[in-house]
């Protein structure tokens, strides 16, 4: 992945793929220390999953494995000094928690978050929820949204436009203190 | 979290638009957004069939996202549903060919051949 916002985008589509009807991405930025947690309510991970469920071969289905999104996000955290944790005992959803240092000279720039985010909640069926900072406050409910629009489609340009809007105001100081923090400054 | 008052009013426009055109919409443009996808360029891929949408001013297509299809060295992949036809596929769609496939296949009718694939 070019960017670690790909990284979250990547992760939310397992919880997709899971079934989820709700999930909460959170974003965090503390010094230089940024955090990714995503929380879904799907069926969790069965258990020879959950004893590794960041092993690349480690697959809930037929397709590309599961796992290969999370080892590649697993590396990612790492080469920062940064780590991944994965929870989700079956039955009770998955959470996944990554932790970056972006002033490591290895980490990759954080991207466009706020376009991951749309993509996500766009283009997955479950309500998204998003939270940012510590303690965390909610940014984006796309519960609330999918009631305002009675129907009308969330692909709709101007739709799109408007959570790109909502978003982009909520998550400009956050983007902007990422880039300050990052190795080499502003890029 | 930002007020929902403009949606309200942006939810009622659409409304109208689509009634005038019948309330149907003309084709569905799937995008995949596997582990494979995203990795290859997907997002940008969905971005610029979004934006080529808008500048032609096209509101009736649903650009919709999908997990992995398991064509994923194709990615980025995407797949075009024209109202009463077979839907088609294209491979190794990057920003540029996306546009190109919005304005030939869905604006023009006509299959963009050499980015088929399947
Ligand atoms: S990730 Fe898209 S086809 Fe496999």
């Amino acid at each position: 992945m070019r960017d670690l916002s790909l990284h979250l985008l990547d992760i939310l589509e397992n919880s997709a793929k899971a079934g989820a009807t709700r999930v909460v991405a959170g974003v965090s930025l503390e010094n230089d220390i940024l955090t990714f947690s995503v929380q879904d309510n799907g069926p969790g991970l069965p258990a020879p999953v959950a004893a590794d469920p960041t092993h690349p071969y480690c697959t809930t289905r037929t397709e590309r494995p599961v796992g290969l999104g999370l080892a590649l996000l697993r590396a990612a955290a790492e080469a920062t000094g940064g780590s991944v944790t994965v929870a989700g005992a079956a039955g009770r959803g998955v959470r996944v928690e990554a932790v970056f240092h972006l002033g490591h000279v290895d980490a990759r720039p954080l991207g466009d978050l706020v376009g991951a985010l749309v993509t996500a909640a766009v283009g997955w069926p479950y309500d998204l929820v998003v939270e940012l900072g510590r303690p965390p406050g909610v940014v984006l409910d796309m519960a609330e949204v999918r009631r305002a629009l009675d129907g009308v489609s969330l692909a709709h340009p101007s739709v799109r436009r408007w959570l790109e809007q909502a978003l982009g105001e909520a998550l400009a100081p956050l983007q902007e203190q990422a880039a300050g923090v990052a190795f080499g400054g502003t890029r | 979290m930002k007020s929902l008052d403009e949606l309200r009013k942006i939810r009622d426009q659409v409304r109208k638009d689509l009634e005038l055109r019948g309330g149907q919409h003309r084709a569905k443009v799937v995008v995949c957004m596997g582990t494979c996808g995203i990795a290859a360029g997907a997002r940008e891929t969905m971005k610029a069939i979004l934006d080529t949408l808008e500048a032609e001013k096209v509101t009736d297509v649903a650009v919709v996202a999908a997990g992995c299809q398991g064509f994923c060295e194709q990615e980025p992949l995407v797949e075009i549903h024209l109202r009463d036809a077979a839907p088609v596929r294209y491979g190794h769609v990057d920003a540029e060919k996306a546009a190109r496939i919005v304005r030939e296949h869905i604006l023009g009718g006509h299959t963009v051949d050499e980015l088929v694939f399947g």
